[in-house]
């Protein structure tokens, strides 16, 4: 069962969260303020698939529960969603700015708080496969020079994200930000979902379908993914290119606090923030590189 | 600006009302405490406890669908962050008339006469 921690002070809000999430069977763990939060993180390492954190409280208040959950590896990798107030944009940004990809305005509507719980908890999961398959020690992974893949589908690129991350250092760190990279390479470029396209598929529960659907499609049927990696005396250099138009990629290398609420759009930055030293895309934007020092 | 927009509350709760009602009941047991502690930072010039206990009230108040009671505790929570308190009672005291206005919507609305 999903299991969710609520840090809020408001008992209201407690109750709002709560309710709303139980009656989706999501299995609930309160916390009245930020000490008591980090405590039932601490003793329950790895339990948690998302925490929804009230950001201004008495006491230790959200970013600081935040900053702290971030420094302890055991508690790093779960997800936030960030409640904070819509018109403070730099809230926001000090938010992302130390962690917390996800976000939740009051009020919110019942649908708004389900879709960003269900994108954090799936991402999370995802992150966690994904990184627990890179680290299965694969020692003689270290010692390959370069390696090229060419694949179509979703599946192919998180099969082939765990396995090359391993020619790093730190796999799990690296795997979660080249799955990004490789999803992105697949479902924006070569399938060319748009970025609203794929709110919308989100919201509804559509995207697993479409994403196959447009696979099927005459006209991308001999579209691939050309995957490079190749081993410098001091970095790992990953070249992902795709066969679609390209976009508009520099919007999407920060999160954008009024994308913060998005049920989705979070990869490249996360990536960029979490997994490697550089990512650089080339030309109209269907081709990026991500370093990795090594 | 309305005292309680049940109709919104309940739209985001996806029409959940027993979900609303349950909220209703806690702020109706809390209230008093949560609008002493704004008086009680006010009193003591405490800007950083109006702020915080402003943005508590708002938020709550918010999810209610508490309309008219919202702004004046926004109002407060931007004093406090702004460090600006000189019409804070004044404001206070709209809070207090709206929450207590308000109160008898929800008192209806938790016993079942509400519209």
């Amino acid at each position: 069962m999903k299991k969710i921690l609520i840090v809020d002070d408001s008992e209201i809000q407690r109750k709002l969260l709560a309710g709303t999430l139980e009656d989706q069977g999501y299995k609930i763990e309160i916390a009245e303020n930020g000490e008591a939060a980090l405590e039932l993180l601490e003793k329950n390492t790895d339990k948690y698939h998302a925490v929804l954190l009230d950001r201004m409280m008495p006491g230790i208040d959200g970013i600081e529960v935040l900053k702290r959950m971030k420094e302890q590896e055991s508690m790093k990798d779960v997800s936030v969603i960030m409640q904070t107030a819509k018109a403070t944009q730099d809230e926001i940004l000090e938010g992302l700015q130390a962690g917390a990809y996800y976000y939740l305005t009051k009020p919110f509507s019942k649908n708004t708080l389900l879709a960003i719980v269900e994108t954090a908890v799936s991402d999370y999961l995802r992150y966690k496969k994904i990184k627990t398959e890179a680290q299965r020690a694969v020692g003689t992974f270290q010692l390959m020079a370069d390696a090229r893949y060419f694949f179509k589908t979703i599946e192919e690129a998180d099969a082939l994200a765990p396995l090359l991350a391993q020619a790093c250092p730190n796999p799990g760190k690296v795997s979660t930000g080249l799955s990004e990279l490789l999803l992105n390479a697949v479902e924006h470029g070569n399938l060319g979902i748009t970025y609203e396209e794929k709110s919308d598929l989100v919201e509804n529960d559509r995207w697993h379908d479409e994403v196959n659907r447009r696979l099927k499609l005459q006209e991308n049927a001999a579209k691939i993914v050309d995957f490079q990696m190749e081993r410098t005396d001091h970095e790992v250099r990953y070249l992902i290119k795709d066969q679609g138009e390209g976009f508009d990629w520099e919007k999407y290398l920060e999160i954008n606090p009024e994308r913060a609420f998005d049920n989705h759009g979070r990869g490249i930055a996360m990536s960029r923030a979490m997994s490697f030293d550089k990512i650089e895309y080339l030309g109209k934007g269907n081709e990026v590189l991500a370093v990795v020092k090594t | 600006m309305e005292v309680f927009r049940k109709s919104e509350a309940l739209e985001r709760l996806a029409g959940n009302e027993s979900l609303l009602k349950n909220m209703a009941k806690i702020f109706l047991d809390n209230h008093s405490d949560q609008v002493s502690e704004i008086k009680k930072a006010i009193d003591g010039g405490d800007d950083k406890a109006l702020e915080l206990s402003a943005h508590s009230l708002k938020g709550d108040l918010a999810s209610l669908g508490a309309e008219a009671a919202s702004a004046p505790a926004l109002q407060l929570e931007v004093m406090g962050l702004e460090n600006n308190m000189a019409s804070a009672l004044e404001v206070y005291s709209l809070l207090e008339n709206e929450v207590m206005r308000l109160n008898g919507y929800l008192r209806e609305f938790v016993d079942g006469s509400g519209t």
